[in-house]
């Protein structure tokens, strides 16, 4: 939550609780540091009691032991029970130890029920008891705080007076002790005398103390106890007295035993009794003072805690009171800029007359509402004539970029869409895509969004593509800052007067454009005419204006009854109308399809005739036209029948489709003179082709009887080639089979020669072995020898005693020199050796080379000889084929033959039918020209196989060649006629 | 340099003094074509050469040294600390241990030829030549037939690997 989310009266509420707050730390602080305090003062109240009980304890250890017989429970009105009090307080107090001593000392005499002797143990015990005294003050914090009024009376309690009572009891403790003994020693005299003295002194200071903290308390409770201190200040000087006559005494008796010390101890127990009664007042007036300090304590801290409270209330109020001043005036303005806001200023602003900022803020107020008010009014004004506008007109807003922010219901209504549809598109949806895209429209936007006003008539289109025509203003709506930043449209529709006009017009020009219209008067005077009548007539309107009627005719209706009796009719108003043959300019004949319409005045009466005009010249023309072809046409077709190909239709004056049909009529007519021209003179090539297939045939008949003779010749020729080819190939096989064999001893040697390297490798191996085993003896002769030598060194150094064992080392060394030599000279013969083999070895291999080559060229030839046997078997076979082969083509040849012989029987039928064929074809009359063309291309023919038959003879292969490619053309072209045979096509 | 009580002083002075009228014993052995002989009495062993474990930082006539039955024997080769370069061993090569000065070492030469028993009397005096140094290795000259054996001492020979120079000659 941030702070400007909080209400003003919630900040000086969170102001005021921040400031109070300190107040309330404070008061707490100061609260908690007096509780301490009393606490301390409780501590110090339960300390007191601690140490009453611890007196008492000690009072009765020491009054016991005054008495010879009492026991500290007679001593005691009440023991008080220190072992409790301990668990109750040593904890707190860190006493543990001080309260164990003591408690220890106490339970060694049985406490409380055995008389306490007194003995040198007993200053020892009270020193416990003092000490647990001193410990449980320290705790307690008893006579800590010199700013406290009973700090000096805690003193002298708790300090000074139980160290004089603990002087006293030593000091009582060494006389009983020194009057028992045999005699007296000089150091005991001395001890007694010097603790006479600082009992002296601490009784002096206990008093001091007293003293100081009587004029330290200010309610006189010390005071009170003035009886029991002066009490104690008495006894002190007498116990004093009483004490050192004793010691004088001792001194000089000479038995301590008869010194009379019951002086002395009758001063002790006036002693013990003072101060008995002091500590006791003592004692209870350091309880009252620990009361009232605690009740003082308590007091105060009341009445400070009742300040802060009373502060805190103050202030509180305080700030409520002001906040509520500040807010309730911010929240009459809030209130008022609430009204205003809403539109409501119809109130007078209170605190206008304040000198504070609320009155500020008030005098602010007043001013916006009055201009609110004149704001509002002239709203209001604006929008009643807005309100006008869009009741009456279509409007539409737009953005400055087109896009479409709203648009009444007339707009909505006229391009048929709803305000959902259109709100958020651009403007530009409802021009067409021609208008979009046009400069002129990008102009407008651009002059809209400079701020200029654009009035004009558009055509838009609506839902569904529906024209729209709109009479628009288009208004730029500007800003403060005079730039336009939005866009009204202001249109009325007027799509229906722009479609009536249209119509209209469109209809006038629709008829001007195709009909000639011209005006009469009612006696037949031109009015007027239009563009197509006058281009119809090839007139100028000024030549014919005025002119009446009658020049569009022939003269001789012209001066007609027909005529008359037309322009009778037309006065008459009845309307007349036909196809009318007119007289143009120069004379010319022009065919029209017109009504005459007489036009009526107001009165029903005829005024003016108005013509309305079709020329129909064209469909005149050319229905005569149509008759003229057809009758022409029905002539040359009646002449084709008649087997007359020569005539034509003219095509003189004919146009369009006729022209068309009568040069199909001709060009059907040519192309049947054609084809019978060219059917003849197929005719006459086909008789000279087989008058020249004729002489072929007989030149095969010829050619193939010499085939046949030498193909007979062929065969005897083929059938000793056979032979000899056989022979050839039984050779070859022998010679195949002896290489094989050859190969296979070839084989045989290099497999010994193989043996023989073997054999040598182990002769080579075995002389390494012998080598090695040499090399071992020339070692163990080297050995030997060293061996020898060193006999030798040692029997030198054994003088005269080794001289015989030196000849035996010295005929070892030579039996040892000897065998190294030995096994040098069978070294050197095995290396000898070695080397021999090595030849051999090489020999050998040698021999093994040159038999492999020698099995690899018996192999070669081995395989040339078996390629030859294998080609010779092979030329035997294709001998054998050629010879079958040339047994059917003799058989052939003899087919051959016969089919000759029918080939020319069936040449001679086809000469006789081509024959017919021309016959038949004569029959047509051709036109001169086509028959030329034809006869000629005929002749042509003709001589051309005249001039090739005699050289024939002299060229027989070529001519064959030539005949036979023509005889193929014409065997293809005759082959359906004739149904030949399949023989025929293989030839 | 300190005599030795077991070892027969053989300098090239007194040697000739003392032993006129006996016969005494040498080993040969050849290191390259020359033969050289010691006294037999300073030998404690021959034996096969073996490889012997090399210590950094030796002269390179010290090959290292070899374990002898538990004492460590340094080994030299004879034919570099003549100077000749460093024998090529092989198996037939031999070590003459002998005792110089009460210490052990080893001496490798080509081969061990034979033992020489000389009268004292024919060992010939080393002549005197120009270079005083070289001559304190050779105590005398034996003629053996037509050739002659060089007798070597051994004392003045390793006389800086005794154990009181080591330190200094390292």
């Amino acid at each position: 939550m941030s702070l400007t989310s909080l209400k003003l009266r919630t900040k000086i509420g969170l102001i005021v609780a921040l400031m109070s707050l300190p107040i309330v730390i404070l008061g707490w602080l100061y609260v908690s540091k007096s509780e301490e305090g009393v606490a301390r003062a409780r501590k110090e109240a339960s300390g007191v009691t601690y140490s009453v009980a611890v007196w008492e304890t000690i009072r009765g250890l020491a009054n016991s032991a005054l008495d010879d017989t009492a026991t500290p429970a007679t001593v005691l009105s009440t023991v008080p029970d220190l072992v409790s009090l301990g668990h109750e307080h040593d904890t707190a107090f860190g006493t543990e130890d001080a309260a164990r001593a003591f408690n220890d000392a106490l339970a060694s005499y049985d406490w409380p029920r055995s008389h306490v002797p007194f003995d040198a143990r007993l200053p020892q015990s009270v020193n416990f008891g003092l000490n647990l005294m001193a410990a449980v003050s320290n705790g307690a914090g008893i006579a800590v705080d010199t700013e406290v009024d009973h700090n000096y009376l805690g003193q002298a309690l708790m300090s000074r007076i139980p160290r004089v009572l603990w002087y006293r009891v030593a000091i009582t403790g060494k006389i009983r002790e020194m009057s028992r003994a045999a005699s007296v020693s000089v150091a005991d005299l001395g001890l007694l005398k010097s603790q006479i003295a600082l009992f002296q002194e601490a009784s002096g200071g206990a008093l001091d103390v007293l003293q100081v903290a009587k004029s330290h308390s200010a309610d006189g409770r010390v005071e009170a106890l003035s009886g029991q201190i002066s009490a104690f200040a008495e006894a002190v000087p007498n116990f004093v007295r009483e004490a050192e006559t004793v010691t004088l005494a001792f001194e000089k008796a000479a038995t301590p035993g008869n010194v009379d010390i019951s002086g002395f101890m009758e001063a002790t127990k006036a002693q013990a009794k003072a101060s008995q009664a002091l500590w006791h007042g003592g004692a209870e007036t350091l309880t009252a003072m620990l009361g009232d300090y605690v009740a003082s304590l308590r007091s105060a801290l009341f009445t400070t805690f009742g300040v802060v409270l009373a502060a805190v209330i103050i202030a509180l109020a305080a700030s409520i009171f002001f906040s509520l001043q500040i807010t309730r005036g911010v929240g009459r303005m809030i209130g008022y800029m609430q009204r205003i806001t809403k539109g409501d200023y119809e109130f007078e602003v209170d605190g206008t007359d304040r000198k504070d900022e609320i009155g500020t803020i008030a005098g602010a107020v007043s001013v916006f509402r009055e201009n609110g008010r004149q704001v509002a009014e002239l709203t209001a004004n604006y929008k009643g004539q807005a309100d006008a506008i869009r009741l009456s007109q279509s409007v539409l807003e737009l953005a400055l970029d087109g896009t479409i922010t709203d648009a009444n219901d007339i707009f909505c209504r006229i391009f048929g869409y709803t305000i959902d549809e259109i709100r958020g598109k651009p403007a530009a949806m409802f021009a067409d895509a021609a208008a979009r895209e046009s400069a002129e429209y990008k102009l407008m936007w651009e002059g809209l969004q400079r701020g200029e006003h654009v009035v004009g008539q558009y055509k838009r289109i609506g839902k569904g593509g529906r024209e729209v025509w709109l009479e628009v203003s288009f208004n730029p709506i500007k800003g403060l800052d005079g730039k336009p930043f939005k866009i009204v449209q202001i249109a009325t529709d007027i799509t229906a007067r722009r479609l009536q006009a249209a119509d209209f017009e469109g209809q006038i020009a629709a008829i001007s454009k195709a009909q000639g219209i011209s005006e009469f008067s009612l006696d037949g005077k031109v009015l007027d005419a239009n563009e197509n009548f006058l281009n119809t007539l090839g007139y100028t309107l000024a030549e014919i204006k005025g002119q009446h009627h009658s020049i569009f005719v022939d003269p001789t209706y012209r001066t007609s009854v027909d005529y008359r009796m037309f322009w009778e009719k037309l006065g008459r108003g009845e309307y007349d109308t036909n196809q009318y043959k007119r007289i143009g300019k120069g004379g010319r004949e022009v065919w029209i399809q017109a009504s005459y319409n007489p036009i009526l005045d107001m009165n029903g009466k005829p005024f003016k005739v108005v013509e309305y005009a079709t020329d129909v010249t064209e469909q005149v023309r050319s229905a005569e036209a149509l008759q003229a072809a057809v009758r022409e046409s029905k002539e040359v077709i009646e002449a084709a029948r008649g087997n007359d190909l020569t005539r034509r239709v003219p095509l003189d004056g004919k146009t369009g489709e006729i022209a068309n049909l009568c040069e199909g009529i001709n060009t059907l007519l040519d192309t049947m003179s054609t084809v019978v021209a060219d059917m003849m003179e197929a005719a006459t090539t086909i008789s000279n082709a087989v008058a020249e297939i004729s002489s072929g045939t007989t030149d095969l008949s010829q050619r193939t009887e010499q085939q046949a003779s030498n193909l007979e010749e062929t065969a005897a020729s083929m059938e000793e080639m056979a032979a000899t080819v056989k022979q050839n190939a039984d050779n070859a096989q022998q010679a195949n089979q002896l290489a094989a064999s050859a190969r296979g001893t070839a084989t045989d040697g290099g497999e010994v020669v193989g043996k023989a390297v073997d054999a040598m490798s182990r002769i080579e191996t075995s002389s390494q072995k012998i080598s090695d085993i040499i090399s071992v003896i020339d070692e163990i002769a080297f050995q030997t020898n060293l061996l020898a030598l060193n006999a030798a060194v040692e029997a030198a150094r054994a003088g005269d005693a080794g001289k015989g064992f030196a000849v035996v080392a010295s005929e070892v060394r030579s039996l040892a020199q000897r065998s190294s030599g030995a096994a040098k000279d069978i070294k050197a013969l095995i290396v000898e050796s070695g080397a021999q083999v090595k030849d051999g070895v090489k020999l050998v291999n040698d021999a093994g080379t040159a038999l492999t080559e020698i099995v690899g060229s018996i192999k070669k030839v081995a395989d040339i000889v078996s390629d030859i046997a294998a080609a010779s078997r092979e030329q035997s076979a294709g001998v054998e084929e050629i010879n079958k082969a040339v047994t059917q083509m003799d058989e052939m040849t003899q087919q051959n033959s016969a089919l000759v012989e029918e080939n020319a029987s069936a040449t001679r039928m086809l000469q006789e039918q081509a024959e017919a064929m021309h016959g038949r074809m004569s029959a047509f009359r051709l036109a001169e020209a086509v028959r030329a063309a034809r006869t000629a291309i005929g002749d042509r023919l003709e001589a051309r196989s005249v001039t090739k038959t005699p050289s024939r003879p002299a060229q027989p292969k070529k001519v064959a060649v030539a005949g036979g490619r023509n005889a193929q053309r014409l065997q293809s072209e005759l082959h359906a006629a004739f149904e030949s045979d399949a023989d025929w096509k293989e030839f | 340099m300190a005599e030795s009580q077991d070892l027969p002083s053989i300098g090239p002075n007194n040697g000739l003094d003392a032993a006129a009228a006996l016969t005494r014993q040498f080993i040969s052995f050849r290191v390259g074509d020359d033969e050289f002989a010691i006294d037999i009495m300073a030998v404690r062993e021959i034996k096969g050469w073996t490889e012997t474990t090399v210590l950094p930082n030796q002269q390179n006539y010290m090959l290292g040294v070899l374990n002898l039955r538990g004492t460590i024997v340094p080994i030299f080769d004879l034919r570099c600390r003549f100077g000749l370069g460093l024998t090529t061993t092989t198996r037939s090569h031999v070590v003459i241990i002998v005792a110089i000065s009460g210490r052990l070492l080893g001496l490798l030469v080509d081969a061990v030829s034979d033992i020489l028993t000389v009268n004292a009397a024919d060992i010939r005096p080393v002549p005197d030549v120009d270079q005083p140094i070289d001559n304190a290795f050779l105590a005398g000259i034996i003629p053996v037939g037509d050739s002659m054996v060089v007798l070597l001492s051994l004392e003045n020979l390793f006389a800086n690997h005794g154990p009181a120079n080591t330190a200094v000659a390292a």
